[in-house]
């Protein structure tokens, strides 16, 4: 299967690049792991919240009291670098892109949707009201994940453990 | 389907690194192809017997379970 839909293969840093740093941000904003550091005036939040910009309204949010405050966009940052991150990162083609390779990306798809199906199974029977929604929310990284894992342990780590496996047998 | 690259590479006296040159793959292939994990396609297949200089029978055989 030789599918012309890749990008070419210098785009894949560039991927890991904005991937990893977003994830991280995400989960750590998302789950409130430093809510403090990150929701006051940090010298960060205050970098990214764009406070002046107000003609565009999807910065502002409206607060308590019914006015619009600004609104601090770094979550909104982190996801969208997750979300380009993972698309030049997951459609880029290898250094040496062949049918196996090919193979294992479209397999990789196939397992991620299949686990994704089952997670959100499970999240409907487990899960109620705002915890359900909660939930759902992070279902929203799983398939990325389980895609970039399997993907990249099939091309690179196993065949990596099994190479020096066999370095070892000669 | 089964096939008979380990020892084709061995009196070629080639790594599965070399072959995969050879054939212009990546060598994760040849070592899936070679570990029973991948089935080819009619073209490599094809590449892979022309680079040995053998009929492709020789080198591929259809398993039981095909």
């Amino acid at each position: 299967m030789e599918t012309k839909l890749l990008f070419p293969n210098r785009f894949k840093k560039l991927g890991w690049v904005l991937l990893v740093p977003g994830l991280v941000l995400t989960i750590v904003i998302e789950m409130e792991i430093l809510p403090y550091h990150f929701n006051k005036n940090d010298t960060f939040v205050r970098w990214a919240t764009i406070k002046n910009m107000h003609p565009i309204p999807f910065i502002e949010k409206p607060n308590v009291n019914g006015n619009r405050e600004p609104e601090n966009v770094i979550n909104e940052l982190a996801m969208s670098f997750v979300a380009i991150g993972f698309l030049l990162v997951a459609f880029t083609r290898e250094k040496k892109e062949d049918e196996y390779i090919s193979k294992i990306r479209s397999d990789s798809f196939v397992w991620s949707f299949y686990l994704y199906v089952a997670a959100i199974f499970i999240v409907i029977w487990t899960s109620y009201s705002l915890d359900f929604i909660f939930v759902i929310t992070w279902l929203v990284l799983l398939p990325p994940i389980i895609f970039l894992l399997r993907f990249h342990w099939f091309v690179y780590i196993k065949p990596y453990f099994e190479s020096s496996k066999e370095e070892a047998k000669s | 389907m089964k096939n008979s690259i380990r020892i084709e590479r061995a009196i070629k006296d080639i790594t599965q690194a070399g072959l995969s040159e050879a054939v212009g793959v990546s060598r994760q292939t040849i070592n899936a192809i070679e570990a029973n994990k991948y089935v080819p396609s009619a073209v490599l297949v094809l590449k892979i017997a022309k680079y040995f200089q053998k009929p492709v029978e020789t080198i591929f055989q259809l398993d039981d379970n095909d």
